[in-house]
């Protein structure tokens, strides 16, 4: 009989990893969730307010210096074309197509859906009585995580 | 101290508990390469389920043994394990010597005991615990227990010190 066997066994240290393993697994390290939340939520705004901020931008300087300096604004700048910004915009779901689920050994399955919608648009001119309406089709693919099949 | 007492951050988490997890990695694979790849597996993926925090380590250790299962099923390999290489155990410069029939007998003990002695010796879980790592009632945990020291007690009276 050996009943010191538990003390023998604990005595024995575990091997440490190797170096080059301890540096994978450093570099391995997955991106913290609140960043991606943040992009998720900040990115599209961002954009949508610097496309905003582009059109709009030269819109308000015409107008500040018709303000400022009528007698320098008279009849040099009249344009021969007016702007359109959207003021309206809803979009309808006509299609949802299943494509194919993705099932791989290393990660969660994935569904992808080619989804189809139909934008409605309204656009106002900067003379302030014109509008304009557009209808398009729009489609993206999108990708479902699945619970494992 | 169980990890997600205090908060951490990846690198240190992975550098103090890396060892514990390699050895049962180790334990549940065919090779070395295996075991490394199922290790970074299990590791980003609980930390991630846990929303960047250090998870439980019985969820690591059930995350492991998954995923070893999983490439054993996907290679349907039929490789030797690999007993000798690498060392799953070293020895302090302040010991004498490596206790190596105790080594032996641990690695060539059946799977099903071995994985039971890894978890409760080497990373420290409970009974409760590692039923819920392995996926086995407590009660079967803590008899693999039993006969796993029965079957080391035996080996090693087969070959004395």
């Amino acid at each position: 009989m050996n009943p010191d066997i538990e003390g023998r066994l604990r005595a024995l240290r575990t091997a440490e990893p190797p170096e080059d393993l301890l540096q994978r697994l450093v570099a391995a390290e997955p991106p913290a969730p609140g960043k991606i939340r943040w992009l998720r939520i900040f990115a599209p705004l961002a954009a949508a307010a610097a496309t905003v901020a582009l059109i709009a931008l030269p819109l308000w300087r015409t107008r500040h210096a018709a303000r400022r300096s009528p007698v320098a604004a008279a009849p040099a700048v009249q344009r021969d074309f007016r702007v359109f910004v959207p003021i309206q915009r809803t979009s309808t779901l006509v299609d949802l197509h299943n494509i194919a689920v993705i099932d791989s050994d290393t990660s969660q399955p994935v569904r992808f859906i080619r989804a189809t919608w139909m934008d409605d648009t309204t656009y106002a001119s900067d003379d302030g009585h014109s509008t304009l309406h557009r209808r398009e089709p729009r489609t993206a693919i999108l990708s479902v995580p699945l619970k494992a099949l | 101290m169980d990890p997600s007492d205090s908060p951490q951050s990846w690198r240190v988490w992975v550098e103090t508990q890396a060892n514990r997890f390699l050895l049962f990695a180790r334990d549940q694979t065919r090779c070395e390469a295996d075991a490394q790849d199922v290790l970074q597996e299990a590791l980003v993926e609980t930390w991630q389920r846990c929303g960047g925090k250090p998870p439980d380590a019985p969820l690591v250790f059930a995350t492991i043994r998954r995923r070893a299962i999983d490439l054993a099923r996907s290679n349907d390999r039929r490789a030797q394990r690999e007993l000798a290489s690498p060392e799953w155990f070293w020895a302090p410069a302040d010991h004498a010597a490596r206790d190596e029939d105790l080594e032996q007998a641990v690695k060539t003990l059946p799977p099903n005991l071995r994985e039971v002695l890894v978890l409760k010796i080497w990373s420290g879980l409970t009974f409760q615990e590692i039923a819920g790592a392995l996926d086995i009632p407590a009660n079967t945990a803590a008899s693999r227990y039993r006969y796993a020291l029965e079957r080391l007690r035996e080996s090693l009276k087969e070959a004395p010190r």
